[in-house]
């Protein structure tokens, strides 16, 4: 009883009113646009779309979509940024329209004369260190995936058996069913 | 006449079917159908949040509501416990009564047994609001030295609370100033933290750890805890000393769930893992941490959550002659909190359902906000459930 008179005391607060009236405004638009029986309609929805929203392949695609920013987040900028706009700015001096309508060909022997460019040695010393960490990467990706493989083997042979053994008893029951 | 659908337990899994199938049957509309929950305690607990209590975050009535708030829906609401399985008559016993079903979805969760490791009463744990409590009163009463965290055995209930109560306590420890006088360790029997979730898991949750300085002592198989000693035995003879022990109580299936056989070489009763449905017995459907281990998916709410609806639909289904609705959700998510850090696990299970793979694991997201979407998922799972 105290409690609703306080509430009664606190309308003939100006400012209490002046909230409630452009509360009511915006509820009177919501409802004119149709808005609040979307709401009603849709809250019914929200404990149902939980397995919706959590489809394996969405999942897969936000993990995935995780951690390439967290490969972005380790990458240091400095080198990163200095690094790419060397080359951006060297692309943009060698590839040229000309280039485009008649790029270089190379045979072999002039293959062997370009290796002798100290600008191409450097490429492709680059390129090997490239190389030399994609090997190490596969190797140490290997090491560590190869045994969960064959752990997941195991369980998955024992797995096997259990699913056939429930399957025949299944299947028994069904027989004794029908 | 309608059908009676008796519900047994009021964890994720019962609560889930109970809401579906309230809405589902129109029960607050007046329905024929009826469906009942039982479960010992007036209150279902958000159990993700007993770390929480432990570490003075939460308090118990914050992360509980009264099962009776199923009512306003339809629901019957029995409090009591469940005391046997009559199956050939398509009864249970709670406490002194019978409550007869046409169908049955028994969502009783694996029970802690504590009793099983010798000397468990020198260690504490959250996992039951009672022990979180307790734990709460030790943490208070610590001032350095070392924390041991530690498992009974490979089956418990969420996988990765232990990683989380390590990294907490080292939050919780900061804040007090104990830190630089604490050693902290989880002592686990894998091989690496999570490495069950594969290694994109296993290698953010590691990097946490190490960041925090939680040691991390692997492939430990402990046997029994020596509370004179404070040492905590593993079965290759190696022991690891503690001046506060935090330990996951070993779990067992629920016992009156036993009968659902056949069980699985842990004593988990096997279900067909295409319906959840109990092999002797298909108007029983067994979901859960109860049953999960033995088709070798996760003892995780979030699991018994999707198969609680998969279940209420095939029950729908039976009722109505057919009823289109969501299929099983073989995936886990787990919001893992370290106190200044938080890291959003998932796992798609559907490999292992279908025998032909581990299962795929990533990292849906990390940093403080995970930890606001811990918080605010709790929030969602008391109005969307219990309101």
């Amino acid at each position: 009883m105290a409690e609703t008179s306080a509430q009664l005391k606190a309308l003939e607060d100006p400012t209490t009113r002046e909230a409630l009236e452009k509360g009511l405004e915006v509820l009177k638009q919501l409802n004119e646009a149709g808005l609040l029986d979307f709401a009603r309609e849709a809250s019914g929805l929200a404990g149902d779309s939980l397995s919706y929203l959590l489809d394996p392949k969405v999942l897969k695609i936000f993990s995935n979509v995780a951690y390439f920013l967290h490969l972005l987040e380790l990458l240091e900028p400095t080198m990163l940024s200095v690094m790419a706009e060397h080359f951006v700015r060297e692309l943009n001096r060698e590839v040229t329209p000309e280039l485009m309508k008649d790029p270089p060909r190379l045979g072999p022997m002039a293959f062997v004369r370009a290796l002798g460019d100290p600008d191409v040695q450097k490429g492709l010393g680059f390129l090997f260190v490239f190389l030399k960490v994609l090997g190490r990467a596969f190797d140490g990706a290997s090491k560590e995936l190869l045994p969960l493989v064959e752990e997941a083997e195991t369980t998955l042979a024992q797995l096997r058996k259990q699913r056939e053994a429930l399957q025949r008893e299944l299947q028994q029951q069904r027989g004794r069913q029908a | 006449m309608g059908a009676k659908v008796l519900i047994l337990g009021g964890g994720s899994g019962g609560l889930v079917a109970a809401n579906k199938l309230a809405k589902a049957l129109r029960l607050d509309r007046g329905s024929d159908h009826e469906v009942t929950l039982v479960d010992r305690s007036p209150y279902h607990y958000f159990m993700p949040s007993f770390p929480w209590v432990a570490l003075g975050f939460k308090e118990p009535e914050e992360v509980r509501r009264p099962l009776k708030n199923l009512e306003k829906k339809g629901v019957h609401v029995v409090q009591g416990e469940v005391k046997e399985l009559l199956l050939d008559d398509k009864r249970v016993r709670v406490d002194d009564r019978e409550l007869p079903y046409d169908f049955l979805i028994v969502s009783l969760g694996a029970e802690v047994k504590p009793d099983l490791m010798p000397g468990f009463e020198a260690a504490h744990h959250p996992w039951t609001i009672e022990a979180a409590l307790k734990m709460r009163e030790a943490v208070r009463r610590f001032r350095g030295g070392r924390i041991v965290i530690g498992v009974s055995g490979p089956y418990y209930r969420c996988p990765p609370a232990p990683y989380e109560v390590a990294g907490q306590i080292d939050f919780a420890l900061q804040a007090r100033g104990l830190r630089d006088r604490t050693e902290i360790v989880v002592a686990h029997v894998h091989s690496k933290p999570l490495s069950a979730m594969g290694p994109a898991i296993s290698h953010v949750v590691s990097e946490i750890l190490e960041g925090k300085g939680v040691k991390f002592e692997g492939n430990f198989n402990p046997t029994a805890i020596d509370p004179e000693r404070r040492v905590l035995k593993g079965d290759d003879g190696r022991e690891v000393p503690f001046d506060l022990l935090i330990m996951v109580p070993p779990h067992k299936p629920s016992a009156v769930a036993r009968c659902l056989e056949p069980l699985s070489p842990q004593g988990f009763p096997l279900v067909d893992p295409k319906t959840f449905r109990c092999v002797r017995h298909p108007e029983v459907f067994a979901i859960g941490d109860m049953v999960n281990p033995g088709i070798h998916l996760p003892t995780a709410g979030v699991v018994a959550h999707f198969q609680a609806e998969f279940v209420a639909n095939q029950i729908m289904a039976e009722l109505k002659g057919a009823y289109i609705a969501e299929s099983f959700t073989p995936v886990a998510l787990c919001i893992m909190d370290f106190g200044d850090d938080a890291v959003l696990p998932m796992c798609d299970f559907t490999p292992i359902l279908d025998l032909k793979g581990p299962p795929s694991c990533g990292v849906l997201g990390r940093g403080k906000v995970v930890r606001l979407t811990k918080m605010a998922f709790e929030a969602l799972w008391f109005s969307l459930y219990l309101s």
